[in-house]
């Protein structure tokens, strides 16, 4: 099929949703930061929540960066076959992170060399920014999600293969062990994202697309949805509460997905996300237009 | 009950000793970024070296923290945007730095240990605790002054910050040896048993 899209539409459009998920708050996040304010009894509590609340809708309003930490930029793309955009994808992303970053909205350089340390100062290295593209037939759109993944949370994030003779206990205890390990650093209220099953590296992705999954929707299945039910209410019986300083609300949610793994495995992994979830998702039509999503 | 204090640096050991945990503090003056483990090393090592520092960190104020901005051609400086980075990162190095150095407040965010808390007692010095995540509403509130040994990455470079009302802080970890990350991390310890048996898991 011949090329419809122009790189500069698909330049502009990656842009944009990249700053999206650095300065506006998602309406599900709002609703769980409001609906928490509403419950938590700890007075200390109540006052980080609010202030957590106000900055949101201060970034939102100036479309400034809700935090500086503009994280490792980390894309999930969804897109069919048909899709009519024959460029090179990756020119496009690099493109779009290195002329932000000098130019157009500053960002902070943040990705490096893991063995050299060697830093291009543009928020591009090896990957990065990190391209991960899933078929989804059918569609007519190409769907980005745009996922900064921050120093101060990311850092806390865990994966284990246990024998499947743990059974969900032992995933629930991992999951928990994994949040009291991490405290008051990783700017809670979190978002957790619990992977379960695959290889290594889907596990991996599993919790990461759990950890960005909107969170105000339950898994569809109700065991799962009913896992993630009791992680939260469990969690949040810990105290950690707002900024790790006491109080009801340490986690807003837990998010599970699982894929079938090999018999002699129960792989565990955990992304832990800090309160603004920060995340935001645009789709690219076939006819060129783009509609920036909102709650995805 | 808690109570707003406004200061101005330099602080005074009378300051930060009658300091109480949650007492909300807006800050006024002069502060230094560390922002990355060499920030500490580099300062240490000058100072164990007996060579003079640029900067006058007795009484002072050092912030764990990160930036976004630009310098102007005309040496001007575009500050977009400043939050609190992970203070733990920083637990080994900062006990000896408040030593050495007679800094009497640390900002950041997620707190420090029991060696950095024992640090801040025996010297005068405070944790005062900025909200993560939330350089939108801090940011008004702060001049970049200079930067200093310029690295590859603007990024990098250790600043000179003036804080203007700069806040709200809050007294997290006082100069009297109370910290309210300890308090809290001890009651999630003493939750754990009750989080295990409500999820059905044996505690080993």
């Amino acid at each position: 099929m011949q090329g419809t899209i122009s790189k500069d539409l698909m330049k502009s459009a990656v842009k944009e949703v990249w700053i999206r998920s650095l300065t506006e708050i998602q309406p599900d996040i709002l609703e769980a930061l409001n609906a928490a304010m509403e419950k938590e009894t700890n007075e200390r509590g109540r006052q980080y929540l609010d202030i957590l609340i106000q900055n949101a809708l201060l970034a939102t309003q100036n479309r400034t960066v809700i935090c500086q930490d503009t994280g490792v930029p980390t894309f999930f793309i969804k897109t069919s076959l048909g899709f009519p955009y024959d460029g090179d994808l990756r020119e496009v992303f690099d493109e779009a992170l290195h002329e932000l970053t000098m130019g157009e909205f500053p960002m902070r350089p943040m990705v490096v060399h893991p063995l050299t340390r060697e830093d291009r100062c543009d928020n591009t290295a090896a990957n990065v920014p990190l391209l991960h593209i899933e078929l989804d037939h059918g569609t007519d759109y190409m769907e980005i999600k745009a996922m900064p993944k921050g120093a101060g949370s990311g850092i806390w994030g865990t994966l284990q293969f246990f024998p499947p003779s743990v059974g969900a206990a032992g995933v629930k205890k991992f999951v928990v062990d994994s949040v009291l390990r991490a405290g008051s650093n990783p700017c809670p209220p979190l978002i957790v994202g619990v992977g379960l099953g695959g290889p290594l590296e889907e596990v991996a992705r599993l919790a990461t697309v759990a950890s960005a999954r909107p969170i105000d929707r339950r898994h569809p299945e109700p065991e799962i949805a009913a896992l993630e039910e009791e992680l939260k209410e469990a969690l949040n019986m810990s105290q950690i509460g707002p900024m790790g300083m006491g109080g009801d609300t340490t986690v807003l949610a837990v998010n599970v997905e699982y894929s079938g793994t090999h018999k002699p495995w129960m792989p565990v992994a955990v992304n832990i996300n800090c309160w603004p979830g920060r995340k935001a998702t645009c789709r690219i039509y076939s006819d060129g237009h783009v509609e920036q999503v909102k709650g995805e | 009950m808690a109570r707003t204090v406004y200061l101005k640096t330099p602080l005074t050991e009378e300051d930060v000793r009658g300091l109480q945990l949650d007492d909300v503090v807006y800050l006024t003056g002069d502060a230094y970024t560390m922002m990355y483990i060499d920030h500490f090393t580099r300062l240490t090592g000058m100072i164990k070296a007996g060579e003079p520092l640029p900067m006058e960190l007795k009484g002072n104020v050092i912030y764990n923290t990160g930036t976004i901005f630009r310098r102007e051609e005309d040496g001007t400086y575009d500050f977009r945007a400043i939050g609190a980075t992970t203070s733990s990162k920083f637990n080994a190095y900062t006990p000896e730095f408040i030593r050495l150095s007679g800094v009497r407040a640390v900002i950041g965010k997620g707190g420090m240990d029991r060696n950095v808390l024992d640090a801040m007692q025996e010297c005068g010095c405070v944790y005062l605790a900025i909200v993560g995540g939330c350089s939108a509403i801090y940011t008004p509130h702060v001049e970049l002054k200079r930067e200093f040994w310029p690295q590859k990455s603007w990024a990098d470079n250790q600043l000179q910050l003036r804080l203007d009302a700069f806040g709200p802080l809050f007294v997290a970890m006082d100069a009297n040896g109370n910290s309210i990350y300890e308090q809290c991390g001890d009651t999630a310890q003493e939750n754990l048993p009750a989080i295990y048996e409500k999820l059905g898991i044996k505690a080993t």
